[in-house]
């Protein structure tokens, strides 16, 4: 059942047909905002499927947060009808058949429904990944004493109160962080969720290494200053 | 503690101030007294090359070359700062320009352009 209260923001970068693959099973469920962030290559989506969507494209890269942010101010000003959020990576590792159990929740009062791959043991999550993202999940959830699995899950659904209210500052990877911080800061109603998680070559190629959390962890320390 | 050590502690302020400062026209104020304050000490160092030396004696400081590499430093960490800010005020905006441009350009459902 297709919905326009439900809209998807994809930001993607450089992206190549797995993109048109991502898409499809979500123009099923509700609007798609593809936020190209000024990649070099043209993107690659047929005609059809680029009729289905919205497209806004960056002019040069501004970072994954910065592509989330656009597609949400663009939803805030222009897309009324949309109550609920959906953010999904381009590159194909999430399932939308994850997206029916989480908006349940997001109905039922979450204001943040948060994916999480590590809720769920289907997941196969190459070993030093699964370390590196646990123990920052630990540390984090042990000094917010809240508990939160995954803080950096690219799917996630955010209610249309919750984006009125907050905007994205940083504009690199540091906006998955940066969600979460608002959620709980906000004290906003939050929730998991257990998410299947597809890594492939491509995927895994296009994620970001693990070495880019210590840039992550400076930008984020400077931005507090 | 030597006089120095008491000094460049209190002196840590600064940076932390410099980040409180915004880029409004008190904080540019500031910013060109502490320029100017630099350039005036480094003159006066080349003028009166003692006048460095007898200021690191009153400061427990062995060497003026020492009391001029810890400045020196201290000046260095104050100016990154202030371009670390700088630049971040910078890609804030320009991140702002580059979204503003492509909601007005959308490419809508449908357009079949």
């Amino acid at each position: 059942m297709r919905s326009s209260e439900i809209a998807f923001v994809v930001p993607a970068y450089n992206e190549n047909t797995v993109l048109e693959q991502t898409l499809l099973p979500l123009i099923a469920i509700g609007e798609v905002v593809v936020v190209d962030d000024g990649s070099a290559l043209p993107i690659c989506l047929s005609e059809t499927t680029l009729d289905k969507i919205y497209y806004l494209r960056h002019l040069i890269n501004r970072g994954q947060g910065a592509s989330l942010e656009t597609g949400f101010s663009y939803i805030r000003e222009n897309m009324r009808q949309v109550n609920y959020v959906v953010t999904f990576d381009a590159d194909g590792q999430h399932n939308a058949q994850d997206v029916a159990g989480m908006l349940e929740k997001a109905r039922s009062g979450y204001e943040v429904v948060l994916g999480s791959r590590f809720l769920t043991n289907k997941n196969k999550i190459p070993f030093l990944k699964r370390v590196v993202l646990r123990t920052f999940a630990a540390i984090y959830s042990a000094v917010n004493r809240k508990k939160i699995t995954d803080r950096h899950f690219g799917l996630r659904i955010l209610s249309r109160t919750f984006l009125e209210h907050n905007s994205l500052v940083m504009s690199g990877y540091e906006h998955a962080d940066e969600i979460v911080d608002l959620a709980l800061k906000g004290n906003w109603k939050y929730c998991e969720y257990p998410c299947t998680v597809n890594y492939t070559e491509y995927s895994q190629s296009k994620g970001q290494p693990l070495i880019n959390g210590l840039n992550t962890l400076f930008n984020r320390m400077l931005s507090k200053l | 503690m030597k006089t120095i050590q008491y000094l460049l502690f209190i002196l840590c302020i600064v940076p932390i101030a410099i980040m409180r400062l915004g880029s409004n026209a008190s904080g540019k104020a500031t910013y060109r007294i502490g320029f100017l304050i630099f350039v005036g000490s480094f003159l006066s160092a080349v003028a009166y090359p003692n006048s460095v030396m007898r200021l690191a004696n009153s400061l427990g400081v062995g060497r003026g070359t020492d009391l001029v590499v810890y400045f020196t430093t201290f000046a260095l960490i104050c100016f990154s700062l202030i371009m670390i800010q700088k630049f971040a005020r910078i890609e804030r905006e320009l991140t702002e320009l580059v979204r503003r441009n492509a909601i007005e350009n959308v490419r809508l459902p449908n357009s079949g352009n």
